[in-house]
């Protein structure tokens, strides 16, 4: 019992004094995107929504919805980045949605969205609301079988196999059934402003980084192969919770962050 | 577990929406009552109108107004006229509880409460597509399956999935946002988003003018459907979602127009 509270307490102080950094199926692209939108100003919020003709989470997974239609089918790639064989992430190459959140970043940085057509700064939206999420998703970062064989494992559900992907994708709702994103928005820890300026620092290979160093020294061990989702105990339980958590917050006030870049005036 | 299963097709018959959608019509709706009306609709109804969502299936389950299975689906011909057949109908019902509505002050306060409560329940309702008859069009109303792609990764072959057309139309969307997890509030927001600036033109008319205009939208998309031979591809069905919302919206403006105009 003392070894597993230690273990979860770790992990929730590894996670805060973070060195580098969780697709989150529906409900955590939604709850990533009413996150980041509660957390912007009013100003930028407006101008979010004048653009998107929505709320920023109508369009959490647009991109998942929209991968095998035409013209989107060339954003297939992007929901991950590659991992190298040291462990670092690959940076500058166009098949990884890293280089696209930086892309994007830059072509509308310094009011140059003003300059694009309003379709244009619509879809560049709908691609950093879900690939900044996405990036902050454990099993989003790319580790080659060849490279990483140890990463590539299966859990259980209940005695069936269970890709692990599949759990860590959904482990925002694990336990969590009925919670509204309102809900997950309150359980969410609040910064400072300049905690959160700090968390906002870097570019997505930063935070891409981060999430390959949170799976591999956090989730790799809080859930190894073979462990059964259904068998749990409330102390595995909340470890995996305390994982997802810094993973959703830093994502939404990442998020909100970017949108801020870009639209503060 | 049978009589789980039981209560959920019977839910699904009764309802037009998943309750969040029915919610979010609701929260829409009173954004837009007059002062009077939050009053007298709060005096009847309680001060939370999201809880008559699905209020006229809670009372069949309980054994009461059983009369009440066949009111909410909407007829038309097929020029697409409002054409009931017999009281089975959303607008013939809505008509008679805004009769009770006009005269509340003479009336007990629960017959009223069931009046709002039947006008809430239907005008949602009838803005559904399935829940639409169109003369001469066979499968309007009716539940038939459907082929939907299921969106997959790029440039694999597109996978078909048997579908209910209900089951589309009543929650397939949500499942695409994250279901339960995006609250009525949120639905809410974005009815108002998208369709906020139509509000005018959608509560223009009266209700047989309704009939006609979901009418109007109900066939558009069977004649897509035709087309498409009766398959609907994943973009398709994200094509379809703009309308989805406006139908909401289109719900929840007039419900407001309904009760700000007769309850006072």
């Amino acid at each position: 019992m003392k070894n597993r509270v230690l273990k979860i307490a770790l992990v929730v102080v590894a996670l805060c004094v973070g060195t580098r950094a969780l697709a989150w199926e529906n409900i955590g692209h939604a709850v990533i995107a009413y996150n980041a939108e509660r957390l912007l100003d009013p100003e930028v919020k407006a101008k979010c929504r004048h653009y998107l003709k929505a709320s920023i989470p109508f369009y959490a997974t647009w991109m998942d919805q929209a991968r095998s239609i035409e013209p989107y089918t060339v954003c297939d790639k992007w929901h991950s980045t590659n991992i190298d064989a040291k462990y670092k992430v690959v940076v500058g190459s166009p098949t990884t949605g890293a280089y696209h959140i930086e892309r994007i970043r830059k072509e509308m940085a310094n009011g140059a969205y003003k300059t694009m057509s309003d379709s244009l700064v619509k879809i560049n939206l709908q691609y950093l609301i879900h690939m900044v999420g996405d990036h902050h998703c454990p099993v989003h970062v790319r580790w080659s079988k060849e490279e990483h064989p140890q990463f590539h494992y299966s859990l259980l559900s209940n005695g069936k196999k269970l890709h692990t992907h599949g759990f860590w994708d959904g482990a925002i709702a694990f336990k969590r059934r009925n919670w509204r994103a309102e809900k997950h928005f309150d359980h969410m820890q609040k910064l400072s402003p300049k905690q959160a300026k700090k968390m906002q620092k870097g570019t997505a290979y930063d935070w891409t980084q981060e999430t390959a160093d949170v799976w591999r020294k956090h989730c790799f061990y809080a859930m190894p192969a073979g462990t059964d989702r259904a068998k749990m105990s409330s102390e595995d339980v909340a470890t995996v919770h305390a994982i997802v958590d810094k993973q959703v917050q830093r994502a939404a006030y990442r998020l909100a962050g970017v949108l801020t870049e870009i639209f503060k005036e | 577990m049978i009589l789980a299963v039981l209560f959920v097709a019977t839910t699904l018959s009764a309802s037009a929406w998943s309750a969040n959608y029915d919610k979010a019509v609701y929260l829409v709706a009173a954004q837009n009552f007059t002062p009077e009306t939050s009053a007298l609709v709060a005096k009847y109804v309680g001060k939370d109108i999201t809880r008559a969502s699905n209020h006229l299936s809670w009372h069949r389950r309980n054994g009461r107004y059983l009369e009440s299975e066949g009111w909410h689906s909407l007829h038309l011909d097929e020029k697409l006229q409002h054409a009931p057949k017999d009281e089975n109908d959303a607008i013939v019902q809505i008509e008679k509880a805004l009769e009770v509505i006009r005269n509340h002050k003479n009336h007990d306060k629960e017959v009223v409460s069931f009046a709002i409560h039947t006008v809430l329940n239907l005008m949602v309702d009838m803005h559904n597509l399935s829940n639409v008859f169109i003369e001469g069009v066979p499968q309007s109303g009716t539940e038939f399956q459907l082929d939907i792609s299921q969106c997959s990764m790029a440039n694999r072959p597109i996978r078909w999935f048997k579908h209910s057309w209900k089951k589309l139309w009543t929650n397939r969307y949500q499942t695409f946002h994250g279901n339960n997890v995006y609250s009525p509030q949120m639905w809410s927001e974005d009815i108002v988003c998208m369709w906020g600036h139509k509000q005018s033109e959608f509560s223009a008319g009266s209700l047989n003018d309704w009939a006609t205009d979901i009418g109007t939208y109900t066939k558009g998309v069977y004649d897509r459907l035709e087309k498409e031979g009766g398959r609907f591809i994943h973009d398709t069905i994200q094509d379809l979602e703009p309308l989805h919302m406006s139908c909401l919206a289109r719900a929840a403006y007039r419900i407001a127009v309904l009760l700000n105009t007769n309850l006072k």
